[in-house]
């Protein structure tokens, strides 16, 4: 027993090494228990069978005399039966022992709880007193019963006498109802398919506060009820039940806005879930969750988002965790309200995911303030931040945008170029045309990425007009004046054509026509049928 | 929370039972170093201060009784859970009161630092003829302020499992909450759950008895047995819905603590002998949040306690929601609140309260509930109780068509009738003999049946069980210290 309580005091229960001892244990018990029951007295620092030590240690504060001594035991009974779980049980309530000491709690009711069924105890004190007068009850009982038996005091009075059966709506079995066919099983079955999704006790508990924070008569009673509320609030996010939580919250939230004047006593409600390490935790977990836990946190976390800012700020930058830096963002973007004051001081941070992720913050703020922030990180030696900062500044949407990204169609890195590119054709300014086909004709144009390609002719499209044309209509030809242009190239530029749709633009596509190469031909038409859906819409 | 685990919220103030440890700890040190070392070695000096320090801090004003008993140390009758490091210094103390039969000593307020150096010189001396010696010589020294007790002696009826012993203990437990709250200190939640554990068990084993004395009523201390009947009835009903031992548990100490929030009502309206005003009847019906206050002021809240909380806040709101607490986001009741709802319901409307003339017979109460099944009571509860108490439930006088008039002792037995319970003859008759009303004779007929329900003065019932068999109840079962070991452990005789 003291092996493996020492066992499952360092280890978990299915832990090789706690399993193996348990299993001795069972063991054990099995040939001691071969031929009958074993009783073991307790002492301070013993075990002692049959007046005889069986186990004796110094070591009061893991020994296991002493764990049970302390708490009023004095012998235990093992019976015949107790299997390996039963051994279990009752090692993990000697482990537990130690830590009840603040509940107020100890052994004897771990193992009352526990109500294993092949071992007794005897407990010194079972409730825990001294003497219990038993007279004053008997004198009560017999004065009260001397009152009829007196026949000369007792003035015994007609009362009401009904037969109930009729009330128990059986039909008509008269009175000789039997015990136990009152309650039909289905009855049973009933309630207890209606209790069955009882809501969780601490959900019961949060309500109960609530509608005790709305009857309660006095401020005193109703800070003591907030307490209760902010205590609940606070064991939910320790324990990660965030949906729990989120409920509660939102249920708090809801409620304040009838409280009038006491208002205010919530706020300590949502103020207390401000702590850093707790929400990190709940955070770190979510490397490895299900996608429900990132939307329960997710929620959760909105509902603090107004008072939360600095410090999900502060766990965004701090959070070595993917899915919680995802679910940080996805928080602090719904809706307005982050100050940029809060995200500029950390765009200096080495790590390039940090910055990324502030650069993605700023560019959703939507505040022209932000753009000389921005334009450092377009010159971000990595390109990951570049992309972010590309996207952040033409999601911006300001005039100023264009050059900063024009600036960039010579990034070294492709990703950043398209990201570019796109944001350039989502801006719709004409000004940066010129630098489009400039790109268009580098030479190493054909070479490139068909990603890159597609979103060049794109934009060009987006953008271009007659002056586009002449080089699309060659780029489509497919022959450069070294070597055949790729299919994918001529595909685009004729789609390019279709966008552009001027009259110069559709004679190029009427004689892509003619082509001999099936694809090109189809792609013409498609050009065609683009460039005409586009003049009947101006129509 | 759930599972066995019992994971406390974080609020927790163990200041109180820290101040009891500190006080025995110190206690036992002061003891010690008296045995090892001269009146004015400045060891002995320090250890006295802190004593009493120890002492005045927390009962400046009031007396504190250091006692042992089962070789367990109690402050003021709380037993104290001795940590490993306390634990030699306090067998040492243990085994000082041993060696002199020493029970406990009462340190009165205005102890004074040569009391406290003279007991302890004298503790530690040889016992030549035990308490009465030391007694002696605490006069002679003129310690004013020390007080020695006798060991307390074995209960005759130590088995915490007798129905009587059990019901008392929740009479006491109650009288102590009662106090604690009052007093603004922390209900002794080991020995509460203690005694519900006794009723649990008391229940499983055999119900009958315990549900025998909900019906010895006391008029003055309702609150105290009214608490205690609802108890006893909730967690009756729990064993019949299939509860495991935890969850009756948690049942009963909710129950127990159902009307905590009366505490704070004024005596004058609890007690008003009229209809209350409608401010009153306000104040009355802030009982369940009063509930709610009291227990969230506790120390700990775990899940017996919000499981207590909740029940407290439910019990008066009703199935249909009509009663109070008025709600607005609250929907339904939890079982809890349903079971002791109607236990509540039932044990008030059968016991004598000084606003009413005539109280309801036991007959009516069961009535009461199934009129009121569906819209205040959960209607299978309803149908449960009636099981549990059959028509005319313990207490109920009955006249019987043989003219006899008896009290109902207990509920008919399972296959009976639920109108067939046992009855003892009060009048005419035998009187005092056993009658079981489901009894045939030989032609296959019942030869006695209740033909009419009697109220004794008014009062609406009259305790099922007669004085002799609760004394039958007492010395039942070997003492449960009789063969306790006793510990072996003997330190050497102190100088």
């Amino acid at each position: 027993m003291q092996k493996a309580y020492r066992a499952i005091r360092f280890y978990p229960p299915d832990h090789p090494l706690a399993s193996h001892c348990l299993d001795e244990l069972a063991g054990a018990f099995d040939r001691a228990l071969a031929d009958g029951t074993l009783r073991l007295a307790v002492f301070e620092n013993s075990l002692t069978c049959e007046d005889e030590p069986v186990f004796t240690t110094d070591d009061l504060r893991e020994g296991i005399p002493f764990i049970l001594f302390r708490d009023g035991i004095r012998s235990l009974t093992f019976r015949t039966g107790l299997g390996r779980d039963e051994a279990a049980e009752l090692i993990e309530a000697l482990g537990q022992a130690q830590e009840v000491d603040k509940a107020d709690h100890d052994l004897v009711t771990i193992l009352w709880e526990r109500n294993l069924p092949h071992l007794e105890y005897q407990v010194a004190d079972p409730l825990l007193e001294g003497e219990t007068s038993t007279d004053g009850l008997r004198q009560l009982a017999s004065q009260l019963q001397g009152k009829l038996e007196d026949e000369k005091r007792a003035r015994l009075v007609q009362a009401p006498h009904a037969d109930l059966t009729e009330s128990l709506e059986l039909g008509s079995p008269g009175p000789e109802v039997l015990v136990g066919t009152v309650v039909p099983e289905e009855e049973l079955i009933q309630l207890e398919r209606e209790l069955e999704p009882e809501q969780h006790i601490l959900e019961e508990f949060g309500i109960v506060l609530l509608e005790t924070l709305a009857n309660a008569n006095s401020d005193e009673d109703s800070i003591v009820a907030a307490r209760g509320l902010e205590d609940l609030a606070s064991s939910l996010l320790e324990w990660g039940d965030l949906a729990r939580l989120t409920r509660l919250l939102e249920e708090t939230a809801a409620m304040q806005r009838t409280l009038g004047e006491r208002a205010g006593l919530v706020d300590s409600v949502f103020e207390g879930m401000l702590d850093k390490e707790k929400i990190r935790a709940s955070l770190d977990s979510l490397d490895a969750a299900e996608p429900e836990r990132r939307e329960e946190l997710t929620a959760f976390l909105l509902i603090l988002r107004e008072r939360a800012h600095h410090l999900l700020i502060e766990l965004l930058i701090e959070s070595g965790v993917k899915q919680s830096r995802h679910a940080l963002l996805d928080v602090l973007t719904a809706g307005a309200g982050v100050s940029m004051e809060l995200v500029v001081p950390h765009l200096g941070d080495p790590r390039w995911y940090v910055v990324r992720n502030l650069v993605y913050l700023l560019g959703r703020m939507k505040d022209p303030r932000a753009m000389p922030h921005l334009e450092p990180a377009l010159a971000h030696p990595d390109e990951r931040v570049r992309k972010e900062a590309a996207r952040s500044v033409g999601a911006m949407g300001e005039s100023s945008s264009v050059p900063l990204l024009a600036a960039l169609l010579n990034d070294p890195s492709p990703a950043v170029r398209v990201i570019v590119v796109r944001q350039l054709g989502r801006l719709r300014s004409t000004e940066v045309l010129s630098r489009l086909l400039l790109q268009v004709r580098a030479r190493d144009f054909s070479t490139r990425s068909e990603g890159e390609i597609d979103a060049l002719l794109d934009t060009l499209g987006q953008l271009g007009d007659d002056s586009a044309v002449p080089l699309l209509d060659e780029l489509w030809r497919g022959r450069s004046f070294f070597r055949s242009r790729p299919l994918h190239v001529r595909l685009f530029a004729l789609r390019t054509l279709g966008q552009i749709g001027t009259a110069s633009a559709r004679k190029s596509l009427s004689r892509a026509l003619r082509s001999s190469d099936n694809a090109v031909r189809r792609q013409a038409r498609r050009g065609l049928w683009e460039a005409n859906r586009q003049e009947a819409a101006s129509q | 929370m759930s599972g066995q685990q019992i994971t406390p919220l974080p609020r927790c103030d163990t200041a109180a039972r820290e101040d009891e440890r500190s006080l025995v700890h110190r206690l036992a040190v002061a003891l010690r170093t008296t045995g090892f070392h001269d009146p004015g070695n400045t060891s002995v000096q320090g250890a006295i201060a802190e004593f009493l320090c120890a002492a005045r801090t927390r009962w400046a004003h009031e007396q504190v009784w250091v006692g042992v008993r089962n070789r367990c140390v109690f402050v003021n009758d709380e037993r104290l859970r001795i940590g490993p490091s306390d634990y030699l210094n306090v067998r040492y103390l243990m085994d000082t009161y041993d060696r002199w039969g020493l029970g406990g000593v009462t340190f009165h307020p205005g102890l004074r630092d040569g009391e406290v150096r003279s007991l302890l010189y004298e503790l530690n001396q040889k016992s030549e003829r035990g308490l009465e010696e030391l007694d002696a010589r605490a006069r002679a020294l003129g310690l004013k302020h020390v007080e020695l007790t006798e060991p307390e002696r074995e209960s005759e009826e130590p088995a915490a499992h007798l129905p009587l012993r059990t019901y008392s203990a929740c009479l006491d437990v109650c009288r102590e909450i009662q106090e604690t709250v009052r007093e603004h200190r922390h209900i002794r939640t080991r020995r509460l759950r203690r005694v519900t554990q006794a009723v649990v068990d008391q229940l499983l084993e055999d119900e009958s008895a315990l549900l025998s004395m909900t019906t010895i009523k006391e008029f003055d201390d309702y609150l105290f047995t009214h608490s205690t009947n609802v108890a006893i009835l909730s967690v009756a009903l729990g064993q019949r819905l299939g509860f495991d031992k935890r969850t009756l548990g948690d049942l009963c100490l909710a129950a127990f603590l159902h009307d905590l929030g009366k505490i704070l009502v004024p005596r004058e309206i609890l007690d008003k002998p009229t209809k209350l005003d409608p401010s009153e009847q306000a104040e009355m019906q802030q009982h369940p949040i009063h509930a709610v206050i009291l227990l969230l002021e506790q120390e700990q809240l775990n899940q017996s306690t919000i499981r207590a909380i909740v029940a407290g806040f439910e019990h008066h709101v009703n199935l249909d929601l009509s009663g109070y607490p008025r709600l607005t986001r609250k929907d339904s009741l939890t079982l809890f609140g349903r079971i002791i709802c109607v236990a509540d319901r039932y044990d008030a409307i059968t016991t004598q309260r000084k606003y009413r003339k005539t109280t309801s017979t036991p007959h009516e109460g069961v009535r009461f509930l199934l009129q009121h099944s569906g819209s205040q009571f959960e209607p299978v509860l309803v149908k449960l109780f009636l099981e549990m108490l059959g028509f005319y439930p313990p207490g109920t006088v009955v006249g019987l068509n043989t003219g006899e008039v008896g009290v109902v002792r207990r509920p008919p037995l399972p296959g009976s009738a639920l109108s067939r319970p046992q009855v003892r003859v009060v009048r005419g008759g035998d009187p005092g003999t056993i009658l079981d009303l489901a009894e045939r004779d030989a032609a296959g007929n019942h030869p006695r049946s209740v033909v009419t329900v009697l109220n004794p003065d008014n009062d609406g019932q009259l305790p099922a069980l007669c004085s002799a068999e609760i004394d039958a109840l007492g010395p039942i079962g070997a003492g449960i210290g009789d063969d306790l070991p006793t510990s072996p452990v003997r330190l050497p005789a102190a100088r």
